[in-house]
């Protein structure tokens, strides 16, 4: 159903960014590729290697992410710069 | 990520000064800082549940102590305004108080080892005690004192639980545990620059810190922030246990706020419950009151006999002191009669949707919409403040993420958005015409601001911040709170325009005796009239909504217009240049270039969509 994401390019090696992400999902943060964001995430407990799940998807809007009992919104041109690694069973479609 | 967690003090635990002089609260935004600044001091300040809405520094004393309030951070730094202030704040310091919430310990202990690593004397408390039992979370304050290596005391500051013990171990304040990994670096640099705190700031990248002592920032801070990170969760591996997995209807709840389905009815019932609060009854019955019979009614009448005693009615003197826009007249009767009820009313309902969670999820629904205006969801603070007061908004554009972004509100909010004053006056006038008409207004300035917006995204220069912001939990709002956090900001707020909006009825006043107001309006007749197919009288509205925006719109009241003339009268006049003040605060925040420019786009923009829909209306006949 949201096939229209995928076309975004794949990063090498299997890797998706986190606006691939759905509802209920769970992923690990592998790298953010913008600066000022990057900071602030792992001040947040988001950064790299963090565990989070997808509680709500915006249509084309942010996501909304949570960590432990933390909760953030995420915009969805953020999203596309945050690399991440499914952990669902079959997370890539 | 190779540090352990084994408390390895690397400093002698020197006793704390015996009598420290300023105390720094310093944590996370929502954490309760406020709430114990205010339980410190007996002064309340500010509560705020949205990320980052005060920038302002609180001060406040307690005998011998100075105890200052700091904007909430995550981290201290350069990343944005906040993170710089508190920064600045904290490095004055002679005890911290790190106020950490304890509901979100691997949040908020990610800024306590920073502020450890820096080396400053600390305590930290350990808030919403309370709330974590509920949630069934568990911390050991015990071994995460050990831990930091500083004292921890536990707290539920809204009901006072933990002051007295957090006054009491003030004097216990020390350096804690600081990460031993980081020595090599920064003890030399500490030696050099003569302050570790600095020193780890510096050694972290703070392109600032480094400036001040003339040398370069070191490109370490990803290395320290991911060892620092890998330090709290191993902590809080160790400190912490959850019993219950904290996810209920508030989860749910939140997740209706922020979806378009559900979201938007909701924001739709919300902004009509404003209007018909705001709108009708403080704007309608209750400035009716202040303004019409208290003001209007006695001071204006009283003022006016005083000035009466010293120049001669009629007089220079006279008119610009209590003439039809007098600096003791008029004047007076705005800011107290008209804004102060509006902006109160405002603010405290802000203060409610801030108070419980409300706003930030507001923040996540509009995102997508505000994307594409080259502004993203935290705008909606300042362009919802905007609908009460054009100057309210603009001040709080500071909040925003970049220059650009601040650019771009300003002109949206100056140009599209009716202030609270103007859509009381303008739903007053369009109830004659019948609900078409009121509907077409709207619908008009929607489609200006939506057009305003994408235009600006496109020609603006720069890089819009993305959305990235802590979603706090969704709460009852306590009376308590609200009302103080807004009476703070209604006086801060008077007390920064009420000079601007003196400025600017002085200002009119000496157009008015110089003729230049009766020039002014005979110039504008041929565009009013032939242009708009207005009475040429409509040139006065247009200069009296200079000085206020509803008196603009008011200036109809009187014409006997058609409802087409109406509807493209009160479309102008609201696209027209904002109200005075603001001008005067645009003038002040963005600068004489950027408030020119606005000047004559809204006034071109206002005159050429006026004429553009009194001939679509014309044709539609
Ligand atoms: N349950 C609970 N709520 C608290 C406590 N302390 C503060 N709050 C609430 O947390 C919110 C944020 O508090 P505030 O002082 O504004 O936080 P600040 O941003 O750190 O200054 C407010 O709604 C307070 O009522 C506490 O100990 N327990
Ligand atoms: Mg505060």
């Amino acid at each position: 159903m949201k096939m229209r994401n995928g076309q975004r390019k794949k990063q090498q090696g299997g890797t998706q960014t986190l606006d691939t992400m759905r509802r209920g999902e769970h992923c690990r943060i592998l790298g953010i590729d913008d600066d000022r964001a990057r900071g602030q995430a792992i001040r947040f407990g988001m950064g790299e290697g963090a565990l989070l799940s997808c509680i709500t998807k915006v249509p084309a809007g942010p996501l909304v992410m949570r960590s432990g009992r933390q909760e953030i919104a995420i915009g969805r041109q953020l999203a596309q710069r945050i690399r991440i690694e499914h952990l669902d069973p079959q997370g890539s479609c | 990520m190779a540090t352990c967690h084994t408390p390895t003090p690397t400093r002698a635990d020197a006793a704390a000064p015996a009598a420290a002089r300023t105390i720094v609260l310093a944590g996370n935004p929502n954490v309760g800082k406020s709430v114990v600044f205010a339980a410190l001091t007996g002064t309340y300040v500010d509560v705020s549940n949205f990320p980052g809405t005060t920038v302002e520094i609180f001060r406040g004393r307690r005998g011998e102590l100075e105890i200052i309030d700091t904007p909430g951070v995550y981290g201290v730094g350069s990343l944005n305004d906040e993170e710089a202030v508190a920064r600045d704040v904290i490095l004055t310091a002679d005890t911290v108080v790190n106020i950490v919430d304890a509901v979100h310990p691997e949040r908020d202990l990610f800024l306590t080892l920073q502020l450890i690593d820096m080396g400053l004397p600390m305590i930290v408390a350990l808030n919403m005690a309370d709330e974590a039992r509920k949630q069934g979370v568990a911390i050991d304050r015990d071994l995460l004192e050990d831990l930091l290596g500083v004292p921890v005391v536990e707290m539920v500051a809204v009901k006072g639980e933990g002051v007295d013990e957090l006054l009491a171990r003030l004097p216990e304040a020390r350096p804690g545990h600081a990460d031993p990994a980081l020595d090599a670096d920064v003890l030399p640099l500490a030696a050099r620059i003569g302050s570790r705190a600095e020193a780890i700031l510096v050694l972290e990248g703070d392109p600032v810190i480094a400036e001040r002592h003339g040398i370069e920032p070191h490109a370490s801070a990803d290395c320290v922030y991911t060892a620092r990170r890998a330090r709290v969760n191993d902590m809080v591996g160790h400190v912490l246990t959850t019993t219950t997995e904290g996810a209920g209807l508030g989860a749910h709840v939140s997740y209706l706020m922020m979806h378009p389905l559900t979201g938007l009815p909701m924001l739709g019932a919300l902004l009509w419950l404003m209007y018909k609060v705001l709108g009708e009854w403080v704007a309608g019955d209750v400035v009716g009151f202040t303004e019409g019979t208290l003001m209007n009614g006695y001071y204006e009448p009283f003022m006016r006999g005083l000035v009466s005693k010293v120049f001669a009615a009629g007089s220079a003197g006279y008119t610009f002191l209590a003439g039809e826009f007098g600096v003791v007249t008029m004047t007076v009767t705005y800011l107290l009669g008209v804004i102060l009820p509006l902006v109160a009313g405002f603010y405290l309902l802000m203060a409610l949707l801030e108070d419980s969670g409300y706003l930030p999820r507001i923040a996540a629904l509009a995102d997508r919409s505000l994307t594409s205006l080259g502004l993203n969801g935290r705008a909606v603070i300042p362009l919802i403040l905007g609908l009460g007061c054009v100057t309210m908004g603009t001040l709080t554009t500071r909040i925003l993420g970049s220059k650009r972004e601040r650019f771009i509100a300003t002109a949206l909010m100056a140009i599209a958005v009716p202030c609270s004053a103007q859509i009381a006056v303008i739903s007053a006038l369009m109830a004659r015409v019948g609900g078409w008409y009121a509907l077409g207004y709207f619908a008009a300035l929607l489609a200006i601001f939506v057009a305003v917006g994408t235009v600006l995204n496109k020609l603006t220069p720069g890089v819009s911040t993305d959305l990235l912001i802590d979603l706090p939990p969704l709460r009852v709002p306590r009376m308590g709170n609200v009302l103080r956090k807004s009476s703070t900001k209604v006086y801060h707020f008077m007390k920064e325009v009420a000079v601007f909006f003196l400025a600017g009825a002085a200002l009119i006043s000496v157009l008015d005796i110089t003729g230049a107001l009766t020039w002014v309006q005979t110039v504008a007749q041929p565009l009013t009239v032939g242009w708009l197919h207005l009475p040429k009288e409509a040139a006065t509205a247009f200069v009296m909504g200079f000085v206020r925006r509803d008196f603009g719109a008011a200036g109809f009241f009187t014409m006997n217009l058609s409802s087409a003339q109406l509807l493209v009268a009160m479309v102008t006049i609201t696209l027209f240049v904002p109200c005075v003040a603001s001008v005067m605060v645009i003038l002040k925040e963005r600068g004489w270039r950027y408030l020119a420019g606005l000047l004559v786009t809204s006034v071109s923009g206002a005159f050429l969509v006026g004429g553009l829909l009194t001939r679509l209306l014309e044709v539609l006949r």
